[in-house]
């Protein structure tokens, strides 16, 4: 995951509230609708995005799904060395997509 | 002790063509960044990105060793502080037998202070980052 990636999961207020608190533990959908004034499906939303920013996981046990952090998925921010890992592959990437159209 | 990224990618194109996307700034700002690279030995330039919390988006290089079309190195500077990068950019062509490229990349000098860079970032970040210490201490 890139720092971008990271950043637009967390640039939401509400979503950023949702991660941090997951951060205290893990959660279902509908204690986190509880908890905060936003509607379900709302909720929702911004637990794909966490889960697209790679910052949440899910289990299911059962009929019920428990969203928890992923504690890696920060490291973008943190860590320069994890930054240009991701930042050289998705750029060669693209250098081959430039190769393609000279 | 210094930490690397190694990156091996295999493309079709030639050297000749991969050394000019490396090279020419109007290819360089298309797949990497904003810069005004040229290759000869002693050169200073930039890349420009969009600033971000604890970053102000400017990278700041000199080439250090450049051999067409198979090597091109670059020191790799930016950030102050504790959030300060002083690497070094490595490209290296091979030509294969189909006449293609295998490009490797080595970006080396990565330090682990640069391993941690909590301290350089904004102060929300750092706001968010105390709350997160049980979780950052899994990091």
């Amino acid at each position: 995951m890139s720092v971008d990636a990271v950043l637009r999961a967390l640039a939401d207020p509400t979503r950023r509230a949702v991660f941090e608190q997951l951060c205290r533990g893990e959660s279902t959908v509908r204690a986190l609708t509880e908890r905060f004034d936003v509607s379900q499906p709302a909720i929702s939303q911004h637990l794909g995005a966490l889960r697209e920013g790679g910052l949440v996981k899910v289990r299911r046990e059962g009929r019920s799904a428990f969203y928890r952090v992923e504690p890696k998925g920060l490291r973008p921010l943190v860590s320069w060395l994890e930054h240009y890992q991701t930042f050289w592959r998705e750029r060669l990437a693209a250098l081959e997509s430039v190769l393609e159209e000279i | 002790m210094t930490k690397a990224i190694v990156v091996d990618y295999d493309l079709s194109a030639p050297p000749e063509k991969v050394w000019r996307t490396l090279t020419e700034p109007a290819l360089v700002s298309r797949w990497l960044m904003e810069t005004d690279i040229a290759p000869v030995i002693g050169h200073r330039f930039t890349f420009r990105s969009k600033p971000m919390p604890g970053w102000d988006g400017l990278v700041t290089c000199e080439i250090l060793a450049c051999d067409a079309p198979r090597l091109l190195r670059y020191s790799w500077r930016g950030g102050s502080g504790v959030n300060a990068l002083d690497t070094l950019v490595t490209w290296t062509l091979e030509r294969t037998d189909a006449g293609g490229t295998r490009l490797h990349l080595e970006h080396s000098g990565f330090t682990d202070a640069n391993e941690v860079a909590w301290a350089g970032m904004s102060r929300g970040w750092q706001k968010m980052g105390e709350r997160l210490d049980p979780i950052a201490a899994e990091l």
